[in-house]
C-alpha cells in the first residue's frame, strides 16, 4: 500500500453545515457532496442534535437519534458538533466555528441564523469565504417568505409534471430530488465562488433556491411550452401504436427496458436468432423481412407475443449481458437490490465498506458519482453521532478550554 | 463591472446530445469560454431535435433552429473541423493545448483514434483537466453495454421509484431522461469545479471519468444505503413519504381555460396538521386520530379523501390562499407554462434570451443560485454550426487570414 494518503480535490477546505429547518435535507447533500470531494464538512447541530435525525425510516434497534437511516446517508462524511444557537456562550462557539470556515452551508431557515445573531452580517469571515444560503424560493421574490418542502417545491419547479405518461396524476420520484438537484446546484455555485474570491469583504453570499434548482432540471417543460405548446415534462405512453419490443416489459425475475431508442435494423437478425433458441419464433430465422422497422410494425401484434415470452423466461441479467455481444438494446430495471448487486459496480468497486463502530453497523456505502485520477474522491467515515466531535473540534482546533466545555455540555449550550 | 467567476477559463468540448453540452452550458453561464468543436459532417443530432418554433415550418426547419440544441448549447463558440483531416486534428490539438478543461462524452474509442485519451491530451497541455462521460465505465464487465440517458433510468434505479401509486414504474424526468438533464452533468459540472481548485492550488490537472452509471446509481443513496440496512427494498411511492402525511397533490376545479389543475401540499409537523385542518374549518380533520404524525401516517387514505374533496370543490388560487394564510407548505403543480409565468421564478430572472440569429432564442433557465457581486447566465445564445470557427482559431492559435485559407484547402473545415 502506497503511504501518502489520498486525499480528495477539495482537501484542505473548511466547511460548516447548518441545518434544522424543513429543507435542511438539500443543505445536507451539497455538504455530502463537498465531503465526498474532501474537504472537511461539521455539521453543527442543536444541542440533542437536529430534527433530521428523527427522519424515518429508522434502523430497528439503536439510540433514539442514531437511527435515521437518511441521517447516516446524508452525513456520512461529515464531522458533528453542537451549539446552542442564540445563548452568548453557543454564539461564541459558533462565531468560532463559522468564522473560520472557508465555506458555510446555511441551510437552517431564512433568517433564522441572523436572528439568533450568528448570521453572515455579524460574522468577521475569512477571506474569500463563501456563504450559500438555501431557502425554498430564494432571499428575495414575491415567493421569499413561504415555506416548502421536497414535494410542494417540486411541484413549484415542475417536476411534479415531469415523471411519467401524459395523463397520469402528478407525482414525484420516489427520493427527494429535489433536495438532490439543490445540494448539486449549491456545490456548483460555492465552488464557482471559490474560483473568483470577489470583491474580499466579508464573506460572499450565494443565493440558493430550491424551487429555481427544479426549474432548472426542468429547463425543457418550458422551451416546449414556448416554442410549440408541446410538453416536453411528459410524454404520451405509446401503448399499441408503438413500435414491438420497445417499452418495459416482465421477465423472470423482474422487468426489462427495451430499446427507446433506434434499435439498428442490422441487430434483429441476431436477436431472432437468440429467441430461437428458446424454441420462439423459430420460422423468422433468416427471413430477412424481420429486419425492416415497417413489417415489424405491421405484425406488431407477432412480435410482442414473441418478445414477451422470450423475456419472460430469462432474468435481467441475461438480458443485459446477452444483449452486449448482440448490440441490442435492453436493460434490467433494476431497484436498490439490483444495484446492490451490480456486476459492472462490483467489478468497479464503486460501493465502499464503511464501519461504523459506535452504532455497531457495518455497510456498503454507495460510492462518489466521479473518479478523479489525482485525488480520489469518496467517504471515509460514518455519519457523526450527537456531538461527536465537539471535544476534538471546539478544544483540539478552537483552543477552547476542555474544562470550560464540560460546563457548556451540563448547561445545554452543546 | 461585476465578472464572471469563471473568466478566464477555456473548455474545449467534443460533446452531443444533452449531458456533455450541458455540462460546457453551466461552465459557460459561469463565463468560461466553452468552445464546441463541431463536425459539418456529422452533426449534434440534438440539432435536429423538436421542439422547434411553431412559426417554422417543418420543411423550413434548419440545424439552427432546434429548442434542445438551442437550449444546450448557449454561450458557448462553435468550431466546424472536419477530424477525419490532419489539418482538423491539428486544430482540435491546437485548441486542446490553449485550454483548462478537455470535456468530450463521444461514443467510447472515438477519441482514442485521435491519439486524444488523456495521455494524449496531457502531452498537448500537461495540466488540462479532461473529462470523460462513458455508459457503465472504461472497463468491468458491462463497459461494451450501448445506451444513453433513457437506458440509465432503468438501469441506475430511478426508474423503479417513479410512478403513480398503486401503477407501475414509469419514465422519469423531463421526457424521460433525468440523467441526462441533472444527474450527470450536474456531477460532471461539480468534478470540474474542484479539479480546478485542485489546479489551482497545485498545479495538477487530471482526468475525471464519471461513469454515468454511477453517478444515476448514486441518486438512489439513501435507499441503497436502507437495503444494505435492513434488506428493504422500496419501489414506486407515488407522492407519499416515510416521513409524513398528508403528502400528496389534489386535484382543484379545472381552470377556465380547461386545464387541469393541481396542487401540493406536504404536513410534517403536529402544527402544520392544526393549521391545515383550521384552513378547512375542522370537520372531519379534527379527528383526534390525526392529531400526531404516526396517526395520520396510518389513515393517510382517509385525510386524503378529505383532501380531495375540499381541492376539488374549489379553485387551485383558492386552495393556495387558504393554505398559504394558515402557513401549511402548498404550492400550484407547475407545468411548462406556469414556470413562464411564475412571478418568482421571474422575479429572480430565471430565464434568459439573449438575441438568436435566424431564429427565436428559447427560454434559458439558469441554475437555481446566484453569486452575490458575480454575473451568472448565457451571454449569448447557443452558436450556429461554425460560426466561430475563424474567431477562435484567430484569437486562440493566433491563426492570420492566409494560414487559415491553407487550412482551408487542406479540408480543416469539412
Amino acid at each position: 500500500m502506497s503511504a501518502a494518503r489520498a486525499t480528495g480535490p477539495l482537501d484542505g477546505l473548511r466547511v460548516v453545515e447548518l441545518g434544522g429547518s424543513a429543507i435542511a435535507g438539500a443543505g445536507a447533500a451539497c455538504g455530502r457532496i463537498l465531503a465526498e470531494l474532501g474537504a472537511d464538512v461539521i455539521l453543527a447541530e442543536r444541542p440533542g442534535g437536529d430534527p433530521d435525525r428523527a427522519r424515518p425510516p429508522l434502523l430497528a434497534r439503536g439510540e433514539a437519534r442514531e437511527r435515521s437511516i437518511p441521517f447516516l446517508y446524508e452525513h456520512a462524511g461529515k464531522r458533528g458538533v453542537t451549539a446552542r444557537a442564540g445563548s452568548d456562550e453557543g454564539n461564541e462557539l459558533l462565531g468560532a466555528l463559522l468564522s473560520g470556515a472557508d465555506i458555510v452551508i446555511d441551510a437552517a431557515g431564512r433568517g433564522r441564523l441572523e436572528g439568533l445573531g450568528v448570521g453572515r452580517s455579524v460574522l468577521q469571515a475569512r477571506d474569500g469565504a463563501v456563504w450559500a444560503s438555501i431557502t425554498p424560493h430564494g432571499l428575495s421574490g414575491p415567493d421569499a417568505a413561504r415555506p416548502g418542502t421536497d414535494l410542494t417545491l417540486s411541484a413549484a419547479g415542475g417536476l411534479l409534471l415531469a415523471m411519467g405518461w401524459s395523463g397520469d396524476p402528478p407525482y414525484r420520484w420516489g427520493g427527494e430530488l429535489a433536495f438532490i438537484v439543490t445540494g448539486q446546484q449549491a456545490a456548483v455555485g460555492v465552488l464557482g465562488a471559490l474560483n473568483d474570491p470577489g470583491p474580499g469583504d466579508g464573506a460572499r453570499l450565494v443565493d440558493v433556491s430550491v424551487a429555481e434548482c427544479v426549474a432548472a432540471v426542468c429547463a425543457q417543460m418550458a422551451v416546449g411550452a414556448e416554442y410549440d405548446g408541446s410538453d416536453q415534462g411528459r410524454r404520451p405512453d405509446p401503448g399499441e401504436a408503438g413500435p414491438p419490443a420497445d417499452g418495459i416489459y416482465p421477465c423472470a425475475d423482474g422487468h426489462v427496458v427495451a430499446g427507446w431508442g433506434p434499435v439498428p435494423a442490422r441487430h434483429w437478425p441476431e436477436f431472432i436468432e437468440w429467441m430461437a433458441q428458446d424454441g420462439i419464433a423459430t420460422e423468422w430465422v433468416g427471413d430477412e423481412r424481420w429486419g425492416d422497422f415497417a413489417f415489424r410494425m405491421a405484425h406488431r401484434g407477432e412480435v410482442e407475443r414473441a418478445v414477451r415470452a422470450f423475456f419472460a423466461l430469462h432474468t435481467m441479467d441475461e438480458l443485459c449481458d446477452g444483449s452486449i455481444p448482440r448490440g441490442f438494446m435492453l436493460y434490467p430495471l433494476q431497484t436498490a437490490a439490483g444495484i446492490a448487486g451490480d456486476p459492472q459496480l462490483h467489478a468497479r468497486g464503486w460501493f465502499r465498506p464503511l464501519s461504523d463502530p459506535e452504532r455497531a453497523l457495518e455497510f456498503d456505502y454507495p460510492g462518489p458519482p466521479y473518479r478523479l485520477s489525482d485525488t480520489p474522491a469518496g467517504v471515509t467515515r460514518a455519519a457523526p453521532r450527537v456531538g461527536e466531535h465537539n471535544v476534538e473540534v471546539y478544544a483540539g482546533e478552537l483552543g477552547i478550554d476542555r474544562g470550560r466545555l464540560e460546563q457548556l455540555a451540563a448547561r445545554g449550550i452543546i | 463591472m461585476a465578472g464572471y467567476p469563471l473568466q478566464g477559463v477555456r473548455v474545449v468540448e467534443l460533446t452531443w446530445f444533452i449531458a456533455g453540452p450541458l455540462v460546457g452550458r453551466w461552465l459557460a453561464d459561469q463565463g468560461a469560454d466553452v468552445v464546441k468543436v463541431e463536425t459539418p459532417t456529422r452533426v449534434d443530432p440534438a440539432r435536429g431535435v423538436p421542439p422547434f418554433p411553431a412559426e417554422v415550418p417543418p420543411e423550413a426547419r434548419t440545424v439552427e433552429m432546434s429548442g434542445w440544441f438551442n437550449s444546450y448549447n448557449a454561450g458557448g463558440r462553435s468550431v466546424a473541423l472536419d477530424l477525419a483531416t490532419d489539418a482538423g486534428l491539428e486544430m482540435l490539438r491546437g485548441l486542446i493545448a490553449e485550454s483548462d478543461v478537455f470535456l468530450e462524452n463521444f461514443t467510447p474509442g472515438t477519441v482514442e483514434r485521435w491519439g486524444l485519451d488523456y495521455d494524449g491530451a496531457r502531452a498537448l497541455r500537461g495540466d488540462i483537466v479532461m473529462v470523460r462521460m462513458p455508459l457503465v465505465g472504461s472497463e468491468g464487465p458491462r463497459a461494451g453495454l450501448a445506451g444513453g440517458g433513457n437506458h440509465l433510468t432503468a438501469l441506475g434505479g430511478l426508474m423503479s421509484r417513479s410512478g403513480p401509486l398503486g401503477g407501475d414504474p414509469s419514465p422519469v424526468g423531463p421526457r424521460g431522461i433525468m440523467p441526462d438533464h441533472a444527474t450527470n452533468p450536474l456531477n460532471a459540472t461539480i468534478a470540474i469545479l474542484a479539479a480546478l481548485h485542485h489546479r489551482r492550488r497545485t498545479g495538477r490537472g487530471q482526468l475525471i471519468e464519471i461513469p454515468q452509471l454511477e453517478s444515476v446509481a448514486g441518486v438512489l443513496g439513501p435507499a441503497l444505503l436502507e437495503h444494505a440496512l435492513t434488506g428493504v427494498v422500496r419501489g414506486v411511492e407515488g407522492n407519499r413519504s416515510p416521513a409524513a402525511a398528508p403528502h400528496n397533490a389534489y386535484r382543484c376545479r379545472d381552470g377556465s381555460d380547461g386545464r387541469e389543475r393541481w396542487i401540493a401540499l406536504a404536513v410534517h409537523a403536529d402544527e402544520e396538521w392544526r393549521a391545515l385542518a383550521g384552513a378547512l374549518g375542522g370537520g372531519a380533520l379534527g379527528d383526534p386520530r390525526f392529531a400526531e404524525a404516526p396517526g395520520r401516517k396510518l389513515h393517510e387514505e382517509e385525510i386524503d379523501a378529505v383532501l380531495s374533496a375540499w381541492c376539488r370543490s374549489g379553485t387551485q388560487e383558492e386552495a393556495l390562499a387558504a393554505l398559504r394564510a394558515a402557513g401549511v407548505p402548498c404550492a400550484p403543480v407547475r407545468d411548462g407554462q406556469d414556470l413562464l409565468d411564475d412571478a418568482q421564478l421571474a422575479s429572480r430572472g430565471h430565464y434568459v434570451r439573449p438575441p438568436h440569429r435566424g431564429v427565436r432564442t428559447p427560454p434559458l433557465a439558469r441554475l437555481g443560485f446566484r453569486i452575490e457581486g458575480a454575473r451568472h447566465g448565457p451571454r449569448a445564445s447557443a452558436p450556429h454550426l461554425g460560426e466561430h470557427t475563424a474567431e477562435v482559431l484567430s484569437e486562440v492559435l493566433g491563426l492570420g487570414a492566409e494560414e487559415l485559407d491553407e487550412r482551408a484547402r487542406l479540408g480543416a473545415f469539412g
